[in-house]
């Protein structure tokens, strides 16, 4: 399955569900493509049980050029580790304020308390810039969004044995 | 500290409430001088950019304000602009309404009390923490959310803004059958519910008690949710139409949101749970209505730490309500009623889960919105929360200023605001001089 983390009206933060709407027809059927704002509750429901997930977000922060486009593998706990965090691995890095700054990193340290996450989960980002209101993309997330589409079809190709 | 007798907190993002804000606090000697809950999230100007657009148009537009409680608003909004074309809905469709409404109600009361409030009171500094150490407890949370998510998904279209909810009723409606799944959902819930109850009722509870006037909807025979005339515990009751004579809005330097205040009156009013409950216990559903007794709410509920047994009991009733109005239910021959536009102005009041949300829509005769006023329940609770807050800090000066801060993001996460519905809020900043 592949999920599309983002809000259409703010520029950059709608990469996510831009890259779904890429796929759709382009997949194998069986082949899951959801879109999700990013609640962590909802999106730890929506992955519950899936054996394989990929995650498209935007991201900000941290040095990476806008356009910059990351892979990241959050690995299932080791056995007898499970509902702890994973070290080095996505999560909150601090204790969020607003409710409504709870995302990506608490969807996933929530499953793995509840021992949620599925064996594998694919972290698929486009480094943005431009979080206003709109529907357009910055110059640079544009640019990106072909090459970010095709990254997420190989790996979903891969994992569905295609 | 910055001194024995000077003493200034600042809470720079208050941490687990819906939206962006901040509390500043000066104390001198051993007074507290001010408590200002400084709400810096930008104004969202809805009411402005409403401004021309169609009569059908604003359920969908102001569901937006809100991803937990927007059937509050696309309820509000259609009583409101179905009062000004001079349209009734009741039966069935009604029915839904209420339905859709207890589905967000659950939903929403579930997050807090296991994900935002209950936290505070086990000692762990989120739900993620709670999560590792009490699976079962944060699963049977999960269980909840997701039986309100149910409802909203199968009468709204979807969880989140539901797509099916116009002026006049829904899109469409379900058949009989459509809903037989979801009443056993529901049922299932009913226990996890009033284990909820059972729980929150056993945590320890800091003593406070406030004296607002409570603002409330009343719908003799029911609990309120859907709509209702506005009645509080200073004898008021007045109807929708009347809500801008009773309630006065007002600016305030340090806050985004209005204030607002009761006219003819001094003092601080308070909505939404404890309100709702005070003023409406006896109109509990009866499991609902046993499940308060055993948690010894009473007639009435003035301790804000105790609005968690308060939300936990209010599941329980939207459990019921829902249970009952699908047991009940006949689909009605069309999904919604022709309203048609009329130069008018219509007013519309529902009880959001975290309280009294108004509503009024000025229309031309071609149905153009000319004017909109919308006033949420955490505009209108910011002065009480500062007096509340006032009153909970003087008693406890002498907490260091660690301490102090995280009891009074305790004692603001009693209230639930929605920052982002009120500025649409929290940093805390505590001055002892």
């Amino acid at each position: 399955m592949a999920i599309g983390i983002g809000a259409e009206f703010r520029c950059d933060d709608g990469a996510g569900p831009a890259v779904i709407g890429r796929l759709r027809g382009t997949v194998p059927p069986g082949v899951e493509l959801l879109c999700s704002d990013g609640e962590p509750t909802r999106l730890m429901e929506a992955w519950t049980g899936a054996a394989a997930a990929i995650v498209i977000d935007a991201v900000c922060g941290g040095d990476a050029a806008p356009g910059t486009l990351h892979r990241v593998v959050v690995p299932a706990p080791a056995p007898g580790q499970a509902g702890r965090p994973t070290p080095g691995q996505p999560g909150p890095a601090r204790a969020p304020a607003s409710s409504h700054g709870l995302g990506l990193g608490a969807a996933i340290e929530l499953s793995r308390a509840l021992s949620r996450l599925p064996a594998l989960l694919i972290v698929h980002a486009v480094q943005g810039e431009a979080f206003g209101y709109g529907q357009a993309f910055s110059p640079a997330v544009a640019a990106a969004i072909d090459e970010l589409t095709a990254r997420v079809r190989a790996d979903l190709l891969r994992l569905s044995g295609a | 500290m910055t001194h024995k007798r000077e003493r200034t907190l600042v809470t720079a993002g208050i941490a687990r409430v819906e939206g962006e804000g901040s509390l500043y606090l000066r104390v001198s000697g051993d007074q507290v001088d001010e408590v200002r809950l400084d709400i810096y999230e930008p104004p969202r100007f809805f009411e402005a950019f409403l401004r021309g657009r169609s009569y059908r148009e604003p359920p969908d537009i102001t569901a937006r304000i809100c991803g937990i409680c927007p059937v509050a608003y696309q309820t509000s909004a259609a009583l409101a602009i179905e009062a000004a074309c001079g349209v009734r809905i009741d039966g069935p469709i009604a029915d839904l309404r209420r339905l859709l409404y207890c589905g967000e109600w659950i939903a929403s009361h579930a997050l807090h009390i296991y994900f935002l409030h209950a936290p505070d009171f086990l000692g762990y500094p989120g739900a993620i923490e709670l999560a590792r150490d009490q699976r079962a407890i944060v699963e049977r949370g999960l269980k909840l959310r997701r039986a309100g998510n149910a409802i909203m998904e199968t009468i709204g279209g979807r969880a989140v803004h539901p797509v099916n909810f116009q002026v006049g009723g829904f899109y469409s409606v379900p058949a009989r059958a459509d809903l037989s799944g979801l009443a056993d959902q529901l049922r299932a819930a009913l226990d996890e519910a009033l284990e909820t109850v059972t729980w929150v009722a056993g945590f320890d509870f800091p003593e406070l008690t406030v004296e607002h006037e409570m603002l409330a909807l009343s719908q003799p025979g029911s609990y309120p949710i859907e709509s209702g005339s506005v009645v509080s515990s200073g004898g008021r009751e007045f109807a929708a139409a009347e809500f801008e004579r009773n309630v006065i809005e007002m600016q305030v330097p340090h806050s985004t949101a209005l204030h607002a205040r009761l006219a003819g009156s001094e003092g601080t009013y308070l909505t939404g749970p404890l309100a709702r409950y005070t003023l409406n216990s006896r109109w509990l559903p009866p499991a609902a209505a046993a499940a308060a007794a055993a948690a010894g709410l009473g007639d009435s509920c003035r301790n804000p730490f105790r609005s968690i047994v308060v939300r936990a009991v209010e599941v329980v009733c939207a459990i019921e309500e829902a249970i009952r109005i699908i047991e009940a239910y006949r689909p009605p021959s069309r999904p919604s009623v022709e309203v048609a536009a009329q130069a008018a102005t219509g007013h519309g009041v529902s009880e959001a889960p975290r309280g009294v949300l108004y509503h009024r829509y000025e229309l031309d005769s071609a149905g153009s919105v000319v004017s909109a006023r919308i006033i949420p329940p955490t505009s209108q609770n910011q002065a009480a929360i500062e007096r509340d807050l006032r009153q909970f800090v003087q008693a406890r000066l002498e907490l260091t200023d660690e301490q102090l801060a995280g009891q009074c993001e305790q004692a603001i996460r009693n209230y639930d605001p929605c920052i982002s519905c009120a500025t649409h809020f929290l940093d805390l900043q505590v001055d002892r001089t």
